[in-house]
C-alpha cells in the first residue's frame, strides 16, 4: 500500500479542487456538487488514517460513515432550498441571489 | 471634658434641622429658623461654660506629659492608600486653653451677635437662610478652633470660607455684593492653595495629617529644615489669605457689602482670627524657622502700617474698621512673628471683643441712617452724611466711644494691656524696626478712629442738610419712610442690649493679662515655659503717649469747624489720593486678571476650540462614517467572496493553532 | 510495486480528473456525471483501504441515491441561458485553492506520520458492535439529523402556490 503522504496530497489536491468548484461556478447545483467532492476527500483521508496509521482502530471508518450521512442530509436540504430560491426568483445564479449586500 | 464635640456639632445640627425641616413651614421658618440657630450657639456656649470650669479644675493633672493639653480622637472616617501605607482619618478634637479661649470667644461672640441679628435683619425675606449660614459658618468655626488634625482642620477652614462667601453676597441681587463674595472667595483661595500645598507637603514627610505626630517630627528634626520652611511659608499663606494679611487683603473692606452682622461676626472677630489661630496652633512649624518667622513679621508690620494710612482717608464707617481690622490683625501676626506667642494671641482675644462692638456700634447708626436717607441716594454709610448723632443714639455713643478708646490702647480698657504685651514682646526681641511702626502705627490708629467718632457723633447735623434737596419742599419730607419723622434714633433692645454686653468684655478682657495682677492669660496661653510679665513703664508711656497724640491731632482737626483736613488733603493731593485709591491694589489685580490670567484662558479656550474641537472631535464622526462606508462593500452578496474570506481565514487559524509553517521536508520518495 | 498501489494510484488518478471535470465542465450534466464517476472511484479506494462496508455504502448512497437527486435537481431548473458556467472572479477561486493545496503539500509532507504496522481488514461485526455501544449517541443523533433535514426539505421545497393540491391540504 502507498505512503500515507501520497493520500495526504491526492484528497488535499480533491479538496482543492472542490475549493475551486466552490467559488468559481455559479450554477448553485454544482457549487453543491463541488462540496460534495470536498466531503468526499475528507471521508477518504479519514479512513487513510484509519487503516495505515492507526491500523485496527475503527474510529477512522465510523467517522466516514457519519460523514456520508450528513453529507446526504445535508444535499437534500441544499437542494430543498435552491429549488424554493428558483420558484423565487427564476434563476439559480448565485450571483442572482443578493439581496444580503449592502 | 469629652463633650467638647458638642460645641461644633450642635450648629451643624441646627443648619440641618433649618435647611431640611423648617424650610417646609412657609411663612413661620424665619422665626423657627432663628430660634434654632440661637439655641443652638447658645447650647455652644454653655459647652463652653462646663469645658472651661472643668479645665480649671482638671486640665492639668488629666493632660498627657508632652503637653497640656488633651486629645480626644473621635471614630475614623475613612481610610486611603495601600498597605503599608495607609492613612486612616479621624476626627481628633484637643483641648488645651489655647482651644478654650477661642471657643469661648466664638460662642460667645456669636451668640449675642445673632441675638443682634434677629433685630438688624428683620424683615427681610430670607431670614432663616442667614440663621442657617450663620449657624453652619460658627459649627465650621468651632471645628477650626477645635480640630487637631490638619486635614479636618482644613476642611473646616473651607467651609468657614465658604458660609463667608455665602453672607456677603447674601444681598446677591445687587451686582456689587454678588461681585464682593467673589473677590472674597477668591482672594483666600490663593491662600487656601498655599495653606493645602504645605499640608501635602508635610503629609509627603510625616504620613500623617495628625497635629501631634507632625509636631513631634518637626520638633524633633526628622523633617529637614528646608521643608519645615517652606511648608511654613505655605501654611502662612493661607492664614494671609483669611485675615487679610498685605497682599490679600484686598477682599476684606469690600466684604463689608454683607450685613453687618457678618461683619462683625465674620469679618472682625472670628474668621479673620483663623489665621492668626492657625499660626498660634501651628506655632512649631514656624518657630522652627527662623526665615518663616522673618517673614511672618515683616508681613504683620507691613500690614499694619499699610492699612492703617488707608484708614485715613476713607468715608465709608464699615471700610474704616475694615481697615482698622487689617491694621490690628498685622499686629497680631507681627507679635507672633517675633516671638511674642502669648501677646499676639491676648491681642486676638481683646480685639475681637471691641471690633465686633464696633461693627455692631457702626451696624446701629447705618441702621438708623437708612430711613433717614431714604430716597435721597446718599450713602447711609458715609460718615460725611452723619454728625451730632450722640443725642439721638446715645447708647450706641457710648459702647462706640469705650471700645474707641479700648482700640487706641488707652488703659485701663482691655487694648491697652494687649497692645503693650505686642510693644514689650517686640521690645524684648529686639525687634527696633516692628516697635517703631507699632508706636506709630498706634498714633494712626487712634486718630482715625477718633475721625470717625468725631464726625458720626459730634457736629453738626450733616444729614439734614443731606435730606433737604433742592427739588423736595416741605410737605415731602414727612411721609418719608411710611409715615416717620425722618430723625435718626436709638436702635430697638434687641440690638441695644448685645452693644452693652458686649461692652463689659471690651472693657474687661485685658485684666486677666495684667502683669503683676493676673497672670491667668500668660499662664494658660502660652508657648514653651511661662514668661514672667513686667510692666515697662516706658514702652506703656510710649503707646499710651500715641494713642493721646492721635486723639489729640483728630479733635484739634475735626471738633473744630472741618477745614484742616482739607487743608492738608489739598496740599497733597497726590498722597491723598493714593491713601483713599487704596495704593491702587485693586486695579492692580484687576490689571494682573485681565492680562494675565484671562489671557492663558484666553489661549487655552483657543486650543480646545480650534484643536480640539474641529480637528479632533469634529474628524471622528466623518472618518468613522468614511471607514464605514468603505468597509461595508466588503458584503458584496457574491457567495464566492465570502467563501473567500472564509477559506483564507481557516488557513490562518490553522496556521496559529499549529504554531506556524512548518518546514518542508520532501518524505515522498 | 505492489497491484494495489498501482491500483491506488490509477483509480486516484481517475477520480481528480472527474473532479477536474465535474468543476471545469460546460454542460451541467457532464458536470454530474462525472461527479458520479468520481464517487464511484472514491468507493473503490475505500475497497483498497479494506474499508469494504464504507466502499458499499459510499457506491449505494452516492452513486445511487445522491446522483439521482442531483439529476431531478438539474431537471427541474432551467438550462443556462447564458454561456458561461464561471464568475468573472474564478481567478479569484484558482488562487485560493492553489494557496490552500500549497499549505496542504507542507503540512502534509513536513512531519513524519507515525510508523504504521500492517493493515487489518475490521469486520462488518466489530463495526456493526461499535456503532451500537461506543457510537450509539452519533447514531442516534445522526438519525435524528437525517429526520430533521428529511422534514426541513420538505416544508422548504413545498409549494405554495394557491393552486397547488399540496397548498390547500396545508392550509387545510
Amino acid at each position: 500500500m502507498v505512503p500515507i503522504e501520497h493520500i495526504m496530497v491526492f484528497t488535499g489536491a480533491l479538496f482543492c479542487i472542490g475549493v475551486y468548484g466552490v467559488m468559481a461556478r455559479r450554477n448553485a447545483v454544482l457549487v453543491l456538487m463541488a462540496i460534495e467532492l470536498m466531503l468526499n476527500a475528507v471521508a477518504i483521508n479519514l479512513v487513510a488514517f484509519g487503516t495505515l496509521v492507526y491500523p485496527g482502530q475503527i474510529n477512522g471508518m465510523v467517522f466516514a460513515i457519519f460523514v456520508v450521512t450528513i453529507a446526504a442530509a445535508e444535499l437534500g436540504l441544499g437542494l430543498a432550498i435552491v429549488l424554493r430560491v428558483y420558484r423565487m426568483r427564476s434563476s439559480i445564479n448565485v450571483d442572482d441571489i443578493d439581496l444580503m449586500r449592502w | 471634658m469629652d463633650y467638647a464635640w458638642l460645641a461644633p456639632v450642635l450648629p451643624i445640627g441646627a443648619f440641618a434641622l433649618n435647611v431640611l425641616i423648617w424650610r417646609q413651614m412657609g411663612a413661620r421658618k424665619h422665626a423657627l429658623s432663628a430660634l434654632t440657630t440661637l439655641a443652638a450657639i447658645g447650647g455652644a456656649f454653655l459647652v463652653f461654660l462646663a469645658v472651661f470650669s472643668d479645665a480649671s479644675a482638671h486640665l492639668e493633672e488629666t493632660a498627657t506629659s508632652s503637653g497640656r493639653h488633651l486629645i480626644f480622637e473621635g471614630t475614623p472616617w475613612f481610610t486611603v492608600g495601600v498597605a503599608p501605607h495607609l492613612y486612616v482619618f479621624a476626627p481628633t478634637l484637643v483641648v488645651d486653653w489655647l482651644s478654650i479661649m477661642m471657643l469661648g470667644v466664638v460662642t460667645f461672640l456669636a451668640f449675642l451677635i445673632e441675638f443682634y441679628a434677629t433685630g438688624y435683619m428683620k424683615g427681610d425675606n430670607r431670614y432663616w437662610w442667614f440663621f442657617s449660614v450663620k449657624a453652619l459658618f460658627t459649627a465650621a468655626m468651632l471645628g477650626v478652633v477645635l480640630s487637631y488634625n490638619f486635614l479636618l482642620m482644613y476642611i473646616c477652614w473651607e467651609l468657614v470660607g465658604l458660609c463667608s462667601f455665602l453672607l456677603i453676597g447674601f444681598w446677591y441681587s445687587e451686582r456689587a455684593n454678588a461681585e464682593a463674595a467673589k473677590k472674597a472667595f477668591i482672594t483666600t483661595r490663593v491662600g487656601d492653595v498655599g495653606f493645602f500645598i504645605g499640608l501635602a507637603l508635610l503629609f509627603l514627610k510625616t504620613g500623617t495629617f495628625d497635629m501631634k505626630a507632625t509636631f513631634a517630627a518637626v520638633e524633633s528634626g526628622a523633617i529637614d529644615p528646608a521643608t519645615v520652611t517652606i511648608a511654613g511659608i505655605l501654611i502662612f499663606l493661607g492664614a494671609m489669605g483669611k485675615s487679610g494679611q498685605f497682599p490679600l487683603h484686598v477682599w476684606l473692606p469690600d466684604a463689608m457689602a454683607g450685613p453687618t452682622p457678618v461683619s462683625a461676626l465674620v469679618h472682625s472677630a472670628t474668621m479673620v482670627a483663623a489665621g492668626v489661630y492657625l499660626v498660634g496652633r501651628a506655632y512649631p512649624i514656624f518657630h522652627a524657622s527662623p526665615t518663616t518667622m522673618g517673614i511672618i513679621t515683616t508681613v504683620g508690620t507691613i500690614t499694619a502700617i499699610f492699612a492703617a494710612t488707608i484708614a485715613l482717608t476713607q468715608r465709608d464707617i464699615k471700610r474704616i474698621l475694615a481697615y482698622s481690622t487689617i491694621s490690628q490683625l498685622g499686629y497680631m501676626i507681627m507679635a507672633l512673628g517675633v516671638g511674642a506667642y502669648t501677646a499676639g494671641l491676648f491681642h486676638l482675644f481683646t480685639h475681637a471683643f471691641f471690633k465686633a462692638l464696633l461693627f455692631l456700634g457702626a451696624g446701629s447708626v447705618i441702621h438708623s441712617m437708612e430711613p433717614v436717607l431714604h430716597g435721597t441716594g446718599r450713602n447711609p454709610n458715609d460718615i460725611f452724611n452723619m454728625g451730632g448723632l450722640r443725642k439721638q443714639m446715645p447708647v450706641t455713643f457710648w459702647t462706640f466711644l469705650l471700645a474707641s478708646l479700648s482700640l487706641a490702647g488707652i488703659a485701663p480698657l482691655a487694648g491697652f494691656w494687649s497692645k503693650d504685651a505686642i510693644l514689650v514682646g517686640a521690645y524684648e526681641a529686639d525687634a527696633w524696626l516692628p516697635l517703631i511702626v507699632a508706636l506709630f502705627t498706634a498714633f494712626l490708629t487712634a486718630f482715625y478712629m477718633f475721625r470717625c467718632i468725631y464726625l458720626v457723633f459730634f457736629g453738626p447735623a450733616r444729614w439734614q442738610v443731606a435730606t433737604a434737596t433742592p427739588d423736595h419742599h416741605d410737605n415731602h419730607s414727612t411721609d418719608h419712610a411710611s409715615g416717620h419723622h425722618a430723625e435718626p434714633h436709638e436702635s430697638p433692645w434687641t440690638m441695644a442690649l448685645p452693644l452693652v454686653l458686649i461692652c463689659v468684655p471690651a472693657i474687661a478682657a485685658g485684666w486677666i493679662g495684667i502683669p503683676g495682677f493676673s497672670e491667668a492669660f500668660a499662664e494658660t496661653v502660652r508657648f514653651g515655659p511661662m514668661i514672667e510679665e513686667h510692666i515697662n513703664l516706658v514702652l506703656a508711656g510710649a503707646g499710651t503717649l500715641a494713642g493721646l497724640l492721635g486723639i489729640g491731632l483728630a479733635t484739634l482737626m475735626y471738633l473744630t469747624p472741618v477745614s484742616g483736613p482739607r487743608l492738608i488733603s489739598e496740599s497733597f493731593p497726590a498722597v491723598y489720593k493714593t491713601l483713599y485709591n487704596k495704593y491702587y491694589f485693586d486695579e492692580m489685580y484687576q490689571w494682573i486678571i485681565d492680562h494675565v490670567v484671562l489671557a492663558i484662558a484666553a489661549m487655552a479656550a483657543t486650543v480646545d476650540r480650534k484643536i480640539l474641537n474641529d480637528r479632533i472631535v469634529d474628524w471622528c464622526g466623518p472618518f468613522l462614517q468614511g471607514a464605514g462606508a468603505r468597509l461595508r462593500l466588503t458584503t458584496s452578496g457574491y457567495i464566492y467572496h465570502y467563501a473567500f474570506g472564509f477559506i483564507i481565514g481557516i488557513m490562518a487559524i490553522g496556521v496559529v493553532i499549529s504554531g506556524g509553517i512548518p518546514d518542508m521536508r520532501f518524505a515522498l520518495w | 510495486m505492489e497491484l494495489s498501489a498501482v491500483a491506488f494510484y490509477v483509480v486516484a488518478g481517475v477520480t481528480l480528473v472527474a473532479a477536474l471535470g465535474v468543476v471545469v465542465a460546460r454542460s451541467v450534466v457532464y458536470a454530474a456525471l462525472l461527479l458520479i464517476l468520481s464517487l464511484v472511484m472514491t468507493g473503490l479506494i475505500y475497497l483498497l483501504l479494506l474499508a469494504d462496508f464504507l466502499a458499499l455504502i459510499q457506491i449505494l448512497v452516492y452513486g445511487g441515491t445522491v446522483s439521482i437527486l442531483l439529476l431531478f435537481a438539474l431537471m427541474l431548473t432551467p438550462p443556462e441561458t447564458r454561456p458561461e458556467l464561471n464568475h468573472r472572479g474564478w481567478a479569484l477561486g484558482a488562487v485560493t485553492s492553489g494557496a490552500l493545496f500549497a499549505l496542504l503539500l507542507v503540512a502534509s509532507l513536513a512531519d513524519k506520520w507515525p510508523a504504521a504496522g500492517a493493515a487489518r481488514h475490521i469486520s462488518l461485526v466489530d463495526l456493526g458492535r461499535a456503532l451500537f455501544s461506543t457510537w450509539a449517541v452519533p447514531f442516534e443523533v445522526a438519525s435524528v439529523v437525517l429526520l430533521v433535514a428529511l422534514l426541513g426539505a420538505l416544508t422548504i421545497a413545498r409549494s405554495t402556490s394557491p393552486g397547488s393540491k399540496i397548498a390547500r391540504r396545508a392550509s387545510a
